[in-house]
């Protein structure tokens, strides 16, 4: 397989590249005789990609095969991202090649020149030539079976809209739903983590309701809710964006994948290349409800409920079989999701019940524990008359200003002065704070502490640091 | 417990809450008829903590507010969340409602968003920031700390400045002292066991307070009043010069703590004379000095 890429279109070719890897670790790459394919799919499975290069998109293709064969690969994604991704605004040439051994490699042959690999030759101005020779794979490569033509709801809106819904989200969100109605589009955040305790330490939640007649085309039948991961949305929306190219949306009902396509339109106005844009498919899994059907397809036939394997391998599958045993984590977190009710689904996602995410879930710092059960430290202990600043104490904020407004928070005169004797009995540099009534700690006699201790270490027998937030809770609640 | 507003002035509510976020995690916010007070309290001793107001009528319109505890409201959030809500504001919102409900049986502040598309039609964003609430008891355990009287006040020089140099010497110990005089000078110093940098600043401009008080002055007015604090500290406050970089009023009380007043009015001028113009809001950083 020999293909040229037109040194203006590497930018092109590199954002393909870069889509491809933030969904999955593999690239593979598959050779027919009109077309060269870059297909990805991310470790659970969920999330599909197939970006297909005509022909004519290249200098010189040549897919080195008969016209039936055809040369598939998988190489990793990171490596020929890496190599794209620097400096291509001088590269002059750029050829992608597959060399193969002369003969069959043994383990203990010196034949170190001739391996198997996927050279990428950039040559640059002043003869400067960077080859990179990448290990590859060959393997089989997958397609989904879902068809575009199967779904009865579809839309297509310019990639900058989408972008913008997604760009108010936290940065913490995993996934989105789309609600779809003929006369409103609501996107929703969703994120994992302690949603049912009262605490400020769950995430934030956004909910955007969008106008159908933003969309270049809508069209959708009946109301239709889908969520979906929100990692591999943007990867797609980053691409489409870069390449300036609208975002289409096919679905059917939830549980049924999400098919997205990126397919820039041709200028006819442009030089050759140009004229053969790569078209994008995206096919991205979404959480099954209850009560719909599982999505039955030709070759592959998921399991009861779950939305699990959206992809077949050609030759190898049968009618009827289960998904592959192998199926990560994420995908059996998806297929519990069945058990929810519809009528939860309507509400936020906050109301997904935590256990049926994944283990690692955000675990809620307990930044609440230190407010404000632990504030309010017991008034301190007086120590020894010598260190006795005489100066008037004043709360922070009725401190005498230039100028400044007057006093700022509620003033409790009667306080002002009992507190102001503690203060002048205190050692300067301590915080102090008062309640407004007496907690069982200043109720000891005051005669107990140690006199004489300016040692600031034994901060613990002053009892003016307040004991960590676990133990002040059970003492005053 | 009703909360409902208008929110007319985002952008200065979005600039107070950027000033706020690289304190702490979770602040509180105190909502009372007249005004709207956000308390930072990151270690009740030793720590850092910020005490603000600002006057409802500098941010909101049609301000509703209704509780059984003399229409105040005390809620505790967390600060990220918050500012990346107020970030959905800009960019040219129609209109910015904010308010108290809950969502599924949970507090939340949400803030609601009417802007306009690309193609002019409406969109509604709505972005819920999870609260707790506080109740009374626990607010009111929450005081201010105890001050005595402040040495010296003057205007601080302008905040980027101060910022960059002190990031420089952060690496170079974890105390720093501050000093200044009656005189307009400031001199900010980090030691240890190699180096001792002083950075010295001059001609600011002092302030002078009337004070009823036996105000001693015990000093010359070239002798220098210092206070040593945690640099930490000191740079937290400084990176939060979103708010009014120019306004700030620096305060140091000799050996017990140094705080600052950012006061917060239309956004332009600067210098003393701005302090007696009607400040719609300040607010009070409290550093106060290390303990070891």
């Amino acid at each position: 397989m020999e293909a040229e890429v037109p040194a203006a279109s590497l930018k092109t070719f590199y954002r393909a590249l870069q889509c491809l890897g933030s969904i999955g670790e593999d690239i593979w790459i598959e050779a027919r005789t009109d077309h060269l394919e870059l297909i990805g799919k991310n470790a659970s499975q969920s999330a599909y990609a197939r970006i297909v290069f005509p022909a004519e998109f290249f200098d010189a293709y040549d897919s080195g095969e008969s016209d039936n064969a055809v040369f598939r690969c998988r190489v990793q994604a990171k490596q020929l991202v890496g190599i794209f991704r620097s400096r291509t605004q001088a590269v002059e040439q750029c050829v992608l090649s597959i060399e193969q051994a002369a003969e069959p490699v043994h383990i203990n042959s010196s034949a170190t020149q001739s391996e198997c690999r996927l050279v990428v030759r950039l040559a640059y101005k002043q003869r400067v030539c960077r080859t990179h020779r990448l290990f590859y794979e060959a393997c089989e490569t997958f397609h989904s079976t879902y068809d575009r033509r199967d779904c009865k709801g579809r839309w297509r809106v310019a990639a900058a809209h989408a972008a913008s819904w997604v760009a108010h989200f936290a940065r913490g969100s995993e996934e989105m739903t789309l609600q779809m109605t003929s006369s409103v589009v609501r996107v929703r955040s969703w994120t994992a983590g302690n949603v049912a305790q009262p605490d400020a330490t769950r995430a934030l939640h956004t909910e955007l309701s969008v106008d159908p007649a933003d969309f270049d085309m809508y069209h959708v039948p009946h109301p239709v809710e889908l969520a979906l991961a929100l990692r591999e949305f943007r990867a797609v929306l980053r691409y489409a964006e870069r390449m300036a190219a609208p975002l289409s949306a096919f679905f059917d009902r939830p549980g049924w994948p999400l098919l997205l396509e990126v397919a820039a339109p041709p200028n006819p106005d442009a030089r050759d290349h140009r004229q053969a844009p790569p078209t994008a498919e995206f096919v991205l899994a979404t959480v099954a409800d209850e009560t719909t059907p599982a999505p039955s397809s030709n070759n592959a036939t998921p399991a009861s409920r779950a939305p699990t394997q959206i992809l077949a391998v050609p030759d190898s599958i049968e009618p009827g079989s289960a998904p592959s045993p192998d199926a990560s984590p994420y995908a059996h977190s998806r297929s519990s999701f069945a058990q929810w009710s519809p009528g939860n689904r309507s509400d936020s996602l906050l109301a997904t019940p935590a256990s049926a995410r994944r283990a690692n879930t955000a675990t809620a710092d307990s930044i609440a524990g230190s407010l404000p059960n632990s504030l309010g430290g017991p008034a301190s202990q007086p120590v020894p008359e010598s260190r006795v600043p005489t100066a008037r104490a004043y709360r922070l904020l009725d401190m005498p200003r230039p100028y400044a407004p007057p006093g700022l928070t509620d003033t409790q005169l009667s306080d002002e002065h009992a507190a102001a004797d503690e203060l002048r009995n205190a050692p300067p540099g301590m915080v102090q704070t008062t309640l407004p009534f007496p907690t069982t700690a200043a109720q000891r006699p005051q005669g107990d502490m140690p006199v004489a201790n300016a040692d600031y270490s034994s901060d613990e027998e002053l009892d003016a640091t307040p004991p960590p937030p676990s133990k002040r809770m059970r003492a005053l609640f | 417990m009703r909360f409902r507003t208008l929110v007319t002035n985002s952008n200065l509510l979005l600039r107070v809450v950027q000033s706020i976020d690289k304190l702490s995690k979770s602040a509180m916010l105190k909502l009372t008829p007249t005004k709207l007070h956000i308390i930072v309290v990151t270690d009740l001793d030793s720590g850092l903590q910020l005490w603000s107001d600002i006057a409802v009528d500098a941010l909101f319109s049609e301000y509703q507010i209704e509780s059984v505890h003399n229409n105040e409201i005390y809620l505790e959030f967390n600060i990220d969340n918050l500012q990346r809500a107020l970030r959905s504001t800009q960019g040219g919102a129609l209109g910015v409602t904010l308010k108290l409900t809950k969502k599924q049986g949970l507090p939340v502040l949400s803030l609601t968003i009417r802007s306009q598309s690309a193609s002019g039609r409406e969109i509604s964003l709505c972005q819920d920031v999870p609260v707790r609430m506080l109740t009374p008891q626990q607010m009111s355990q929450i005081r201010e700390p105890m001050v005595p009287d402040g040495n010296v006040h003057f205007m601080m020089p302008p905040l980027n400045n101060v910022r960059s140099i002190a990031e420089r010497m952060k690496g170079m110990g974890e105390r720093v002292a501050v000093s200044a005089n009656r005189e307009g000078e400031m001199n900010v110093r980090v030691a240890n066991d190699l180096v001792d940098i002083t950075t010295y600043f001059r001609g600011l401009e002092t302030l002078a307070y009337d004070t009823t008080q036996e105000h001693t002055a015990d000093r010359e007015a070239s002798e220098f009043y210092t206070a040593v604090v945690d640099m930490k500290h000191f740079v937290k406050f400084l990176q939060s010069y979103h708010v009014a970089p120019k306004n700030i009023v620096c305060c140091i009380v000799e050996g017990y703590a140094v705080m600052f007043y950012v006061y917060i009015g239309s956004a332009g001028y600067s210098g003393a004379a701005a302090l007696n113009d009607t400040a719609c809001g300040s607010l009070t950083y409290f550093i106060p000095v290390r303990q070891v």
